[in-house]
C-alpha cells in the first residue's frame, strides 16, 4: 500500500510538472464541451430551398413564403427552370428544390388538384427525410388551408382522431440537453484512454520501466498507480464537464451526482484497464497512439452518441455489450435526463463493472515484469 | 573459503533459434569485484537480465543471493542493486524525488530514506542541489546518483551495466573509487564494461564470447595465460578468432 502511494505520488508530480500536459487536462475538455455540445446537432436549421416558381402568382408566392416562416427553410435563390436549380443542387447552394407549376394558382383556386415536385439531396439519407417531413408538414398545412378557403369538404378538414404528443424528459426536444451527457462520455474516454497509455510506453521509450521492474515493486501495485492519477483526472475533467453543462447551456440534472459519478469511476477502470493493456504491446508511443485511436474512433461511434443502437444492426448491438463507452452514454442520460436511480440501471452498472474487471485482469496479466 | 552469492551451473538462454548464453559456469563471492567482459553481443546483458531477475534461463541454473533465477526472481530483486546501460532515473523528478521514489518502493521509512539522502549528497558535495532535476545534470553525475541510487537499500549484490559508457576518464575514475568503496564493505560488484583499464582494476574478469566463457580468471593470470601485457590484448586474443569464424 505505501509503495502504490510513493509511485502514485511520483505519477502526479511528473504530470503536474508538465507545462503543457498539467493545463492541457483541463483546458481540453472545457473547449470540447464548448465546442461540440453546441456544434454537433440534428436539429434541421435553414434548409436551403430553390425555388422553381413557374406560376408566380400570390398563391405560389404564399407557399413560399409560409414555408419560410417556418424558420427550418431559407430560400437561397428563385430560378427559372429546372436545370438551373438543378445546377444549383450540383453547386451546393442549396438542398431542396421546390418546383411549382405554372396554374398553380389558377388551379388551386378553382380546386383543380395540382402537383408540387420537391427534390431532395439524399445523400444525408436522415437530414433528408428530416426535410421531407417537415417540408410535407408545411406543404399539407397549406393544402388544409386552401381546402377550407374554398369551403369545399369541410368536413375532411376536420380530423377524426386528434393526437396529442408529450415528449417526455427533454421536453422542449432540445438537441443539446441529449448531446451533452454523450460529449461528457467522450471526453472522459479520450483523457482516460490516452494519457494513461502513453504515460506507460513512455516509461518504456525511455527505459526507467526497466528500473521498475528489477525492484521489488509488485505488478498490481504498478498498475494502481498508472490508474490512480488518471482517474481522479478523469473524475474532475467530468465535474468540469458537468459544470459547464449546468451554467452555459443549463442543462437539467434530474438524478442523482453521485450515482453519475461512481458509474464514470466503473467506467475509467475499463478505459485505463484497456489502454493500459494496449501499451503492454506497444513498444513506442505512435504504435499506441495508432491502436488506441483506432479502439476509441470504433468505441466512440459505436456507442449511439450520434445514432441510437436500437437503429444498429444486430451484431452491432452485441458488440455494444463490451463497448464500456456504450454504457456510459446510456447511463449518463439516464441520469441526468430522466433521473433513472441505482435500480433502474442496475443492469448497465453490473455489466459496466464485469468489463472493468475484465479488462483490468487482462492489463495485470499482460504486463510482465520478467521477459 | 569464501562465501559464494552468485552461482552459475550451466545456464542457456535461447531465443528462437539464437542461442545468447551457452552453457554458462561460473562463481562470484562476497565482496567481490566481478568484471563481465565480451564484445557486443556476446551475451553479456542477456546473462545480467538472468541474474537480476529481468528474464529466465531456457534451461540450467542460477543461484543469486541464494534464490533461484526464474522462480523466485521476486526474491532475487530485493537484494540486489542494477544499474543499467541506459540511464534510468526519472529525468522530470528531481535527485530528492528520485531518491524517495526508490526509497519508498525498497521499503525505507521516511526517517531512513532522509538520512540516506543526506550521506548520498554529502558524498557527492552535492546538498544544495537535491532539488534539481535529473534532466539538468551532466551524464557523469548522473551516473554517480544512479549507482548511490541503486544502493539506497543497501543491497548485497549490484550489478552495473556499462555504467561508464560515455563518461569523461575523471569521472571514471571517481566511479571507480566508490565501487572500491563499495566492495571494501563486502557487496558484491558485478560489472560489465567496454573500457580495459577499467577490467584491470577487477578482482577477477570473465570474457564472453559468442555466449560462451572463453576465460575466467584474476587479471594478472589471465595475462600469463594469454602471454598479453594488458587484458586488451588478452580480449583481443579471444574475441578475435569469433571474427574470423564470422568471416567464413
Amino acid at each position: 500500500m505505501r509503495t502504490t502511494l510513493f509511485l502514485i505520488r511520483k505519477e502526479f508530480i511528473q504530470i503536474f510538472r508538465n507545462k503543457f500536459i498539467s493545463k492541457a487536462v483541463f483546458a481540453i475538455p472545457l473547449l470540447q464541451m464548448l465546442l461540440l455540445v453546441p456544434a454537433l446537432t440534428f436539429e434541421l436549421k435553414n434548409a436551403d430551398i430553390a425555388v422553381v416558381d413557374m406560376d408566380r402568382s400570390p398563391a405560389s408566392r404564399s407557399l413560399v413564403s409560409k414555408l419560410e416562416s417556418t424558420g427550418f427553410f431559407t430560400i437561397a435563390g428563385t430560378a427559372f427552370s429546372e436545370k438551373e436549380a438543378g445546377d444549383m443542387m450540383m453547386k451546393g447552394k442549396c438542398r431542396i428544390v421546390l418546383q411549382i407549376p405554372p396554374d398553380f394558382g389558377k388551379n388551386t383556386a378553382l380546386g383543380i388538384p395540382v402537383k408540387v415536385i420537391a427534390g431532395i439531396d439524399a445523400i444525408d439519407a436522415s437530414s433528408a427525410q428530416m426535410a421531407w417531413g417537415y417540408l410535407g408538414g408545411v406543404i399539407g398545412q397549406f393544402n388544409a388551408e386552401l381546402v377550407s378557403l374554398n369551403g369545399a369538404g369541410m368536413a375532411a378538414a376536420q380530423p377524426v382522431i386528434d393526437v396529442r404528443g408529450r415528449n417526455w424528459y427533454n421536453e422542449q426536444l432540445n438537441y443539446t440537453f441529449y448531446m451533452l451527457p454523450g460529449i461528457l462520455a467522450i471526453l472522459v474516454t479520450a483523457i482516460g484512454f490516452l494519457l494513461a497509455g502513453l504515460n506507460m510506453v513512455r516509461e518504456k521509450e525511455s527505459g526507467t520501466i526497466e528500473q521498475m521492474n528489477v525492484t521489488p515493486v509488485r505488478k498490481y501495485q504498478f498498475i494502481i498507480s498508472k490508474i490512480v492519477p488518471f482517474l481522479i483526472i478523469g473524475l474532475i475533467d467530468m465535474a468540469l464537464g458537468v459544470s459547464v453543462g449546468k451554467l452555459v447551456f443549463a442543462i437539467p440534472f434530474e438524478g442523482s451526482i453521485m450515482l453519475m459519478f461512481a458509474c464514470a469511476t466503473i467506467f475509467l477502470v475499463a478505459v485505463l484497464g484497456l489502454a493500459l493493456f494496449i501499451s503492454t504491446f506497444s513498444d513506442t508511443q505512435q504504435q499506441f497512439m495508432f491502436t488506441a485511436f483506432f479502439c476509441m474512433i470504433v468505441f466512440i461511434l459505436m456507442s449511439g452518441v450520434f445514432t441510437s443502437i436500437e437503429s444498429m444492426p444486430k451484431w452491432a448491438q452485441d458488440f455494444n455489450l463490451i463497448n464500456p463507452v456504450a454504457y456510459l452514454m446510456k447511463i449518463n442520460r439516464m441520469i441526468m435526463l430522466k433521473g433513472s436511480s441505482a435500480g433502474d440501471i442496475a443492469g448497465d452498472i453490473i455489466k459496466l463493472a464485469a468489463i472493468a474487471i475484465s479488462f483490468i485482469s487482462l492489463a495485470v496479466a499482460r504486463y510482465r515484469k520478467t521477459a | 573459503m569464501r562465501k559464494k552469492v552468485i552461482e552459475v551451473r550451466n545456464l542457456v538462454k535461447k531465443f528462437g533459434n539464437f542461442t545468447a548464453n551457452d552453457n554458462l559456469n561460473f562463481d562470484v563471492y562476497e565482496g567481490e569485484i566481478f568484471g563481465f567482459l565480451g564484445s557486443n553481443g556476446a551475451g553479456k546483458t542477456t546473462a545480467i537480465r538472468i541474474l537480476s531477475g529481468l528474464s529466465a534461463p531456457t534451461s540450467g541454473q542460477a543461484l543469486v543471493a541464494g534464490f533461484k533465477a526464474g522462480t523466485q526472481a521476486e526474491q532475487i530483486k530485493k537484494n540486489i542493486g542494477y544499474m543499467c546501460q541506459k540511464f534510468s532515473l526519472y529525468e522530470d523528478l528531481t535527485i530528492k524525488e528520485n531518491i524517495t521514489l526508490y526509497g519508498g518502493i525498497y521499503g525505507l521509512t521516511g526517517v531512513q530514506i532522509t538520512e540516506r539522502r543526506k550521506k548520498l549528497l554529502e558524498k557527492l558535495n552535492f546538498c544544495e542541489y537535491e532539488n534539481k532535476l535529473i534532466a539538468s545534470l551532466p551524464l557523469g553525475l548522473r551516473q554517480k546518483l544512479s549507482f548511490l541510487i541503486a544502493m539506497l537499500h543497501e543491497p548485497g549484490i549490484i550489478f552495473l551495466d556499462e555504467p561508464t559508457g560515455g563518461v569523461d576518464p575523471i569521472t571514471r575514475r571517481q566511479f571507480w573509487e566508490m565501487i572500491y568503496e563499495t566492495a571494501a564493505l563486502g557487496i558484491t560488484i558485478f560489472v560489465t564494461t567496454h573500457y580495459m583499464d577499467e577490467a584491470e582494476y577487477c578482482d577477477r574478469v570473465s570474457i564472453m564470447n559468442e555466449g560462451r566463457i572463453e576465460a575466467l580468471d584474476t587479471p594478472g593470470n589471465l595475462k600469463q595465460k594469454y602471454n598479453a601485457g594488458s587484458i586488451e590484448e588478452v580480449f583481443i586474443k579471444i574475441a578475435r578468432p569469433a571474427k574470423n569464424t564470422i568471416a567464413v
